[in-house]
């Protein structure tokens, strides 16, 4: 799980882009040998991180038009992981 | 809470006086079932999306919405009564079109490209006629058909999501098997048509 909290911290304190989070986060998360690491808990954490980031969106011109279909912005992103960490 | 449906769908109750209830027992169920939740914010789908896996409350709650979309859909008929588009079409009928002929908003593509090669799926083609032999669920939390087509491991399953009209596909990616089982048996995602071949 430390690798996963490492990558959600670097991107909440400001120092990757999401450009970068999701590439290293897509890699991670089809990693067997890391996934299968986690204990039940930490899956369920990491799965619903995933299911959320499937909806992240960088251009704002495309977010105005699939909004509707719950996409959110990076900043609403990094918001709901901020969230998630005090839960 | 359970009368007014039973009473409406075995004909103890007329119309206008069940149209009177709707409003007050629709608020009470959002808040208990995210089907009717999502039958409410997407009526297109809601024969399927109460109709399945939900009992006789679903029933009365499926017999209620068909009745409202031939009340305020612009009289479309009866013919249509679950998963209908705007023309009245019936889309579990018609199933889904061909996943490659569908249109994709841009960043679906990219995820397509970007995570295919991951699986040893690469290009467009590739990921989406895998993805077609999968079977389409209606996330209850979105109102999004999600396509999970399991890889020859087992591992792992493709993501195709369309949009509830199920005319654009608005994303795409590889999920988890223990995500995909855990999303079914939670109830979050509802299987809407079995084979999309």
């Amino acid at each position: 799980m430390e690798k996963f909290t490492e990558l959600i911290k670097s991107l909440t304190d400001g120092k990757i882009e999401f450009k970068t989070f999701h590439k290293q986060w897509q890699e991670l998360y089809l990693n067997e040998k890391v996934y299968e690491t986690l204990s039940e808990t930490e899956k369920d954490i990491v799965d619903e991180i995933h299911n959320q980031e499937d909806f992240v969106l960088e251009s704002e011109g495309e977010l105005q038009d699939v909004r509707k279909y719950n996409f959110i912005s990076i900043s609403e992103f990094i918001s709901w992981l901020k969230n998630r960490q005090h839960e | 809470m359970g009368r007014w449906y039973s009473e409406f769908i075995t004909g103890q109750q007329s119309w206008s006086s069940f149209q009177g209830e709707l409003g007050a027992a629709a608020n009470q169920l959002s808040q208990s079932s995210p089907a009717w939740n999502t039958a409410m914010s997407h009526p297109y789908l809601s024969g399927a999306a109460v109709g399945v896996g939900s009992g006789v409350a679903a029933y009365g709650a499926a017999a209620g919405l068909t009745t409202l979309s031939v009340q305020y859909l612009g009289g479309i008929g009866t013919a249509c009564t679950a998963m209908c588009n705007q023309n009245g079409q019936k889309l579990v009928e018609q199933g889904i079109s061909n996943l490659q002929q569908l249109p994709r908003i841009e960043s679906a593509t990219e995820k397509i490209m970007e995570r295919g090669p991951n699986i040893k799926l690469s290009g467009i083609n590739n990921f989406l006629q895998q993805s077609q032999k999968g079977t389409a669920y209606l996330d209850n939390t979105t109102g999004n058909i999600n396509i999970f087509s399991r890889l020859a491991d087992g591992s792992k399953y493709t993501r195709v999501t369309l949009n509830p009209e199920l005319n654009r596909i608005i994303s795409a990616g590889i999920n988890t098997s223990r995500n995909v089982n855990n999303g079914i048996s939670s109830g979050r995602f509802t299987e809407v048509i079995s084979n999309t071949k």
